[in-house]
C-alpha cells in the first residue's frame, strides 16, 4: 500500500503537472479492463467525450485502432492524444484511412491472451489537448509517483501560490511535515483536488 | 497577376528588366508555375549555379486576395543540393504583396559578371535593380533592418543571408513575416544558393496604393471563403491543436511511437523529448511573455506559429517548428529548448535550412566534431557556417557533403537532401514518399489529403499491402495541386475529414477566376505538375535508383520496435507507374 497524500490546488496550478503527465503517471486499473473500459469506468469519461477528444491511443508505442478490444496488462504504457497534424500524425488516428502507412507498428489484439485478475498498474502519458482537457480527471483519481518527483511539483505549486492545502493519510499537514517522505526512496499515492 | 517579371542579371551593361505576359503559363501559380518555368526553360543538365539556371518566385493562385490562408510563396530552380528540380515554399507577407503588385512570377536569369550584391525594389511605379556593396554578407535580420531604414515599414522582403551569398547547398531564402522579421524560409534544396548565384541579395516589395485582387464573382468568392474558414475553425487540428501548440505538438507522439529519429537516426525514441515538446514550448512562451498562437501572414486563421522569448523576456526567434526542434534537438541529442531556439535564430539569420543543418550537425557529431547532446558545440558549428570558415563551408553544403568529407557512412539523405523528422522504419508510408518525391526527402511532398475524400486514382483499400504505394502517389498528386494555390498545406487536415471544406476551396478558385474546375480537374493539375518535375529529373539523369532510401534503413533495425524499412524496390518503382 502506498502512503496517501492529497493536495488542493487552484486551477492555474494544473500546469505544474504538465511535465509529469507527458512523461507518465502510474495508476491502478482493474485487471482485464480494455482501454475503453478504463476510460469510461476508471476515469469517468463518456463515450462521446472519448470519441471527440481522444483521437490517438497508443499501447507501448503501438497505435491502437480498436480501444474496446485492447486489454490493459500489468506494466503497459498507455498514451492518449488529440488529433495531430502532418501525414504521420494523421496515420496515428484510431482507424485512420491512412492506417496502412504505419502498419508495421500497429497494435495487434491478442485474442488468445489471458485476462489478469485483480489490480494491475499501468503507466499513462497524456499529450497536448488531452493533457489540458483531461488532466484533472486523472489526477483526481489518484496517481503513483516518486517522492522526489512530488517534491518538485509541490515546490512549483508553492512558488506560484497555487497550493491550497495538503493532507497525509487524510490528516491536514504542512509542507514541512510531509517533507521527510519526499526524500525517501518511496512511491506515494497522490490525489489532487482542483479548486474553482 | 497577369505578367511575369524577368530580370536578366547577366545582361551586357548590367541587369535588364522586362515583363512578359503569362502566355502558356496561364492558370498556373505557386509550385505549378515555378516547376513549369524551370521544366521548360532550364536545361536539365546545366550546373545549378550557372547562368543557365533560373530562379523563379511565384505567389499562389489565390495570393493577394481576401481569401484565408493564401500567403504561401514558392521558389523554384534546379537544386544545387539534389541536382534535380526544386520547389520550396514559405509563408510570410511577400506572396500577398507580390500578387497585389500584379506579378504572377519573378524570374531571375543569367549570371552577373562579378560578386556585387544587388537589391531589387518593386512598387506601383516599377522596378529598380540597384547594386549595393554595403549589403555584402549581411545576416538577414541586419539586412531587413537596413531595408526598413531605407524603404519604411510597409514593405515585405525576400532575401538571402551569408549562406546564400556563399552559395552553400543548405542556404535558404528568407521571407519577412507580419512583424517584418526574416523568419519564414523557403528552406529546402539550397534555393538560397541559386538566388545568391544571381547576385540578388534582397527583393523589397511595396504594394502601397495597390488594390487587393478582386474575384470575377466577388459574392461567390466571399461565400466560399466564409465556408472555408468555418471548416478550418471547426476542425480539431486546424482549430485547436495547431493554434495551441504549433507543429511541435508532434514531438511527444512521434517519440511515443518510436518514429522520432535520434542520434543521427540510430534510435526511434529520445529520452529528453518531453523537455522540448510543443506542450513544454508553449508553456515556456506564455511564462516569458511570448505567444504560442500567432499567424505568419495576414489572412492566416490557423495561427500555428508563435513568438519565442529568451529567459529575460526578450524576443529571440519565432516559435521553432517541429522539424527544427527535432533537427537541432533530438537528432543531435539536445534537450535544451533555449539552445534550440538560438539555433533557429542563427539559421534564419545566416539563411540556412533548419532541417538540413540539424541533420548535418548530427552527421558531424557522428564524425566526432562534437559530442551528441553538446548544445554549445552545435551552436559553434552553425557559427562556423555563418562565418564561412573552411569547416563551415563543408557543413553549409549539407548532410551528404559533410558525410563524404568526413568519411561517414550514415548519411540520412535521399537525392542528396536530408530526411526530416519521421523515421521511415516506423512509418513505412512516409518512407515511400521520401524515396520517390522528385524533390528529395520531403515530409511535405505527400500530405494528409485522403484518397477517400479526393478519390485520386479511384478508391484504394488502405488495408491492402499495396495501399501505401497508391496512397503515397495520391498524396503527392494532391499536395502538388495545393502547393499551386498559395494556400498553406495545413489546410489539408480539414480537407481530410470535411469534403465540404475541400469543395469550398475549389469554389474559391472558381469564383475568383471564373472557372468551372472540378475535383478531377484539380487532381489533374497536381498530376501534370508531378509529371513535369519527374520529366525534368529524368533529363537531369535521375533513374529509379535515385528513388531509394539509404541502405541502412533496410539493414539496421530501429529501436524500440526493432524494425527495418520493408517496402521493396519494385513497389517503390510503381509509385509513378501511371
Amino acid at each position: 500500500m502506498h502512503r496517501r497524500i492529497a493536495i488542493k490546488i487552484s486551477r492555474s496550478g494544473l500546469a505544474s503537472f504538465y511535465p509529469l503527465l507527458q512523461e507518465g503517471i502510474r495508476l491502478s486499473v482493474r485487471g482485464g479492463s480494455s482501454v475503453l473500459d478504463f476510460l469510461v469506468s476508471g476515469i469517468g469519461l463518456d463515450h462521446e467525450e472519448i470519441e471527440d477528444k481522444i483521437r490517438s491511443v497508443l499501447i507501448n508505442g503501438h497505435p491502437v485502432d480498436d480501444p474496446g478490444s485492447t486489454i490493459l496488462k500489468e506494466g503497459d504504457r498507455l498514451a492518449l492524444s488529440a488529433s495531430m497534424p502532418g501525414l504521420v500524425g494523421s496515420t496515428l488516428i484510431k482507424g485512420s484511412p491512412l492506417a496502412q502507412l504505419r502498419s508495421a507498428i500497429t497494435y495487434t489484439v491478442d485474442k488468445e491472451g489471458t485476462k489478469e485478475e485483480g489490480e494491475v498498474f499501468i503507466e499513462v502519458r497524456l499529450f497536448n489537448l488531452v493533457m489540458k482537457d483531461l488532466a484533472e480527471g486523472f489526477l483526481q483519481r489518484g496517481v503513483v509517483l516518486s517522492g522526489e518527483r512530488l517534491r518538485g511539483i509541490l515546490m512549483a505549486l508553492i512558488s506560484s501560490q497555487n497550493l491550497k492545502g495538503i493532507s497525509l493519510q487524510e490528516r491536514d499537514v504542512t509542507f514541512q511535515e510531509i517533507s521527510q517522505y519526499l526524500d525517501r526512496d518511496e512511491e506515494l499515492l497522490l490525489k489532487v483536488q482542483v479548486l474553482g | 497577376m497577369s505578367k511575369i517579371l524577368r530580370i536578366n542579371m547577366g545582361a551586357e551593361g548590367g541587369p535588364q528588366v522586362s515583363e512578359t505576359p503569362l502566355g502558356e503559363y496561364e492558370g498556373l501559380g505557386g509550385r505549378g508555375l515555378t516547376s513549369a518555368i524551370v521544366s521548360k526553360e532550364v536545361p536539365a543538365d546545366c550546373h545549378p549555379l550557372s547562368g543557365e539556371n533560373k530562379f523563379v518566385i511565384a505567389p499562389g493562385l489565390l495570393s493577394g486576395t481576401y481569401g484565408a490562408m493564401t500567403g504561401r510563396i514558392s521558389v523554384g530552380c534546379k537544386s544545387p543540393l539534389t541536382g534535380g528540380i526544386k520547389e520550396a515554399n514559405a509563408g510570410g507577407q511577400p506572396a500577398q504583396v507580390l500578387a497585389r503588385l500584379g506579378y504572377a512570377a519573378i524570374v531571375l536569369e543569367g549570371k552577373p559578371k562579378d560578386d556585387t550584391p544587388y537589391k531589387v525594389y518593386i512598387n506601383k511605379d516599377g522596378v529598380k535593380v540597384v547594386p549595393d556593396n554595403t549589403l555584402k554578407m549581411l545576416p538577414n535580420y541586419d539586412l531587413i533592418e537596413k531595408m526598413k531604414g531605407e524603404y519604411g515599414e510597409k514593405i515585405a522582403c525576400i532575401s538571402i543571408g551569408p549562406a546564400g551569398e556563399m552559395k552553400m547547398a543548405a542556404a535558404s531564402v528568407a521571407c519577412t513575416d507580419m512583424e517584418l522579421r526574416p523568419t519564414r524560409h523557403c528552406g529546402r534544396g539550397g534555393v538560397g544558393a541559386v538566388m545568391g548565384s544571381k547576385g540578388v541579395k534582397v527583393i523589397v516589395l511595396d504594394d502601397t496604393d495597390m488594390p487587393v485582387r478582386q474575384a470575377k464573382d466577388p459574392e461567390r468568392f466571399k461565400e466560399a471563403n466564409k465556408k472555408f474558414v468555418q471548416g478550418l475553425q471547426q476542425h480539431a487540428v486546424t482549430g485547436q491543436a495547431l493554434p495551441a501548440y504549433g507543429t511541435n505538438v508532434l514531438t511527444n507522439i512521434i517519440n511515443e511511437v518510436g518514429g522520432y529519429p535520434t542520434y543521427n537516426f540510430k534510435q526511434g525514441q529520445f529520452e529528453g523529448a518531453s523537455k522540448i515538446s510543443g506542450e513544454t514550448e508553449a508553456e515556456l512562451e506564455k511564462q516569458r511573455g511570448g505567444n504560442p498562437t500567432h499567424g505568419c501572414h495576414r489572412g492566416c486563421v490557423i495561427k500555428c506559429s508563435g513568438i519565442y522569448h529568451d529567459k529575460d523576456g526578450n524576443y529571440l526567434t519565432k516559435q521553432p517548428e517541429y522539424e527544427t526542434v527535432w533537427a537541432h534537438g533530438g537528432n543531435c541529442g539536445i534537450d535544451d529548448m533555449d539552445a534550440i531556439a538560438k539555433m533557429d535564430f542563427l539559421d534564419d539569420n545566416y539563411g540556412l535550412d533548419t532541417i538540413e543543418m540539424g541533420a548535418t550537425i548530427a552527421v558531424a557529431m557522428d564524425a566526432g566534431l562534437a559530442r551528441f547532446g553538446d548544445a554549445e558545440a552545435a551552436i559553434r558549428l552553425i557559427e562556423e557556417v555563418g562565418k564561412g570558415t573552411h569547416l563551415g563551408r563543408i557543413l553549409g553544403n549539407g548532410a551528404a557533403f559533410t558525410a563524404r568529407a568526413f568519411g561517414i557512412e550514415r548519411a540520412p539523405v535521399v537525392k542528396g537532401q536530408a530526411l526530416p523528422a519521421y523515421d521511415p522504419r516506423a512509418v513505412h508510408g512516409i518512407g515511400v514518399t521520401y524515396a520517390t518525391s522528385p524533390m528529395g526527402a520531403d515530409h511535405t511532398a505527400g500530405y494528409a489529403v485522403a484518397q477517400n475524400v479526393l478519390k485520386v486514382g479511384g478508391d484504394v483499400d488502405p488495408l491492402k499491402p499495396e495501399g501505401q504505394i497508391e496512397l503515397s502517389r495520391n498524396l503527392q498528386i494532391a499536395t502538388a495541386a495545393i502547393d499551386s494555390t498559395g494556400m498553406c498545406l495545413f489546410i489539408a487536415f480539414a480537407l481530410l475529414d470535411q469534403p465540404e471544406t475541400f469543395q469550398a476551396m475549389i469554389d474559391m478558385l472558381n469564383a475568383f477566376y471564373g472557372w468551372n474546375m472540378t475535383v478531377d480537374d484539380f487532381i489533374e493539375m497536381g498530376r501534370k505538375i508531378l509529371k513535369m518535375e519527374r520529366d525534368f529529373n529524368a533529363r537531369a539523369g535521375f533513374t529509379s535508383k535515385d528513388d531509394r532510401l539509404p541502405r541502412f534503413f533496410k539493414t539496421e533495425p530501429l529501436p524500440p520496435h526493432n524494425i527495418t524499412f520493408q517496402v521493396k524496390d519494385e513497389e517503390l518503382d510503381q509509385v509513378f507507374n501511371w
